[in-house]
């Protein structure tokens, strides 16, 4: 036999009326299982929502660059004297550290914002 | 709604009304679910898995109808989930069904002890071939082969190059006749 022939032959077979009953059960579970809103039908955020979020997110990353940076616990001397400042080597290495990507997972998980609207702000999309 | 009386467009319009989603759903059920299954029949070969598979593929469907926003085909999309679900059922199970690592013969032997087989030992043999291609190229051959889908349509669903599906289509039929060759 060639092989083009073997596509004209129908080994496999289902059994009697399983499409009708197949599509009355699909049906059936879709029922159950409520869908989620279609894109087209997304809140899109207005000019005034848009800067609201920038602002927002600018505020968020100016805290996180603080919390990074500031990492060393300010100590009162014992003779109340001014002391030099120390220069903290170590801070722009554990900047280096944070991946952008955990950076983006701090903010999704801490703070009240939805990735879509994150997405809109990073990618400057309206 | 009746199955014939909306076209691809006026089902993606009323799958964006709330009223009339579960209607444009049921139509996109009624026109594909033959389609679905037969893909997955092929790559599975057992009935009950596809049973189980085709639903998974539409109640996935349904409930990410969201992610759906229209720049694909529907076809392609339920593509899409399908082949990904059966790629995963397919790796779930590699430990538990005949596979390519299997003597040979033994997914033929299989598929004529199956009550929903009832093809001759050519059969039997030639779908043996087709189980035992890896995975992107048993895709690649059903959908040319059996489908007559057009290699442009295969990389969006595949997400493959449609050099690199050419190429995987004419190895895999390589590979079938030689299979069919030597065990004659």
């Amino acid at each position: 036999m060639k092989l083009e022939d073997y596509k004209k032959r129908r080994p496999f077979r289902t059994p009697e009326g399983y499409f009708a009953e197949l599509n009355r059960k699909i049906s059936e579970a879709t029922v159950n299982a409520p869908a989620k809103e279609p894109a087209a039908k997304r809140f899109r955020i207005g000019v005034f929502a848009k800067w609201t979020s920038i602002a927002a997110m600018f505020i968020i990353l100016c805290t996180i660059a603080i919390g990074l940076f500031d990492t060393n616990e300010e100590t009162i001397p014992v003779n109340n004297t001014p002391q030099p400042k120390q220069v903290d080597k170590t801070a722009n290495r554990k900047v280096a550290e944070y991946e952008e990507n955990d950076i983006i997972d701090n903010i999704m998980e801490n703070y009240s914002i939805d990735e879509y609207t994150f997405y809109c702000y990073l990618t400057e999309y309206e | 709604m009746t199955n014939k009386s909306y076209n691809e467009e006026d089902i993606i319009a009323r799958l964006k009304d709330e009223k009339e989603r579960a209607a444009a759903f049921s139509v996109i059920v009624n026109r594909y679910s033959q389609q679905i299954y037969w893909h997955i029949r092929r790559m599975v070969l057992s009935h009950e898995d596809t049973d189980d598979l085709v639903q998974n593929t539409f109640i996935k469907a349904w409930i990410n109808i969201d992610k759906f926003r229209g720049d694909s085909q529907i076809s392609t999309w339920l593509y899409r989930i399908a082949i990904n679900e059966t790629l995963n059922f397919l790796n779930k199970n590699r430990n538990n069904t005949v596979s390519i690592n299997s003597p040979e013969g033994a997914i033929a032997d299989q598929l004529e002890s199956d009550p929903f087989f009832n093809g001759e030992r050519a059969d039997a043999l030639f779908s043996e071939a087709v189980s035992r291609l890896p995975e992107k190229q048993r895709l690649a051959f059903n959908m040319k082969y059996f489908e007559n889908m057009k290699y442009e349509e295969m990389s969006e669903i595949l997400g493959t190059s449609v050099g690199a599906l050419k190429a995987s289509y004419h190895i895999a039929v390589k590979k079938i006749e030689d299979y069919l060759e030597n065990n004659d």
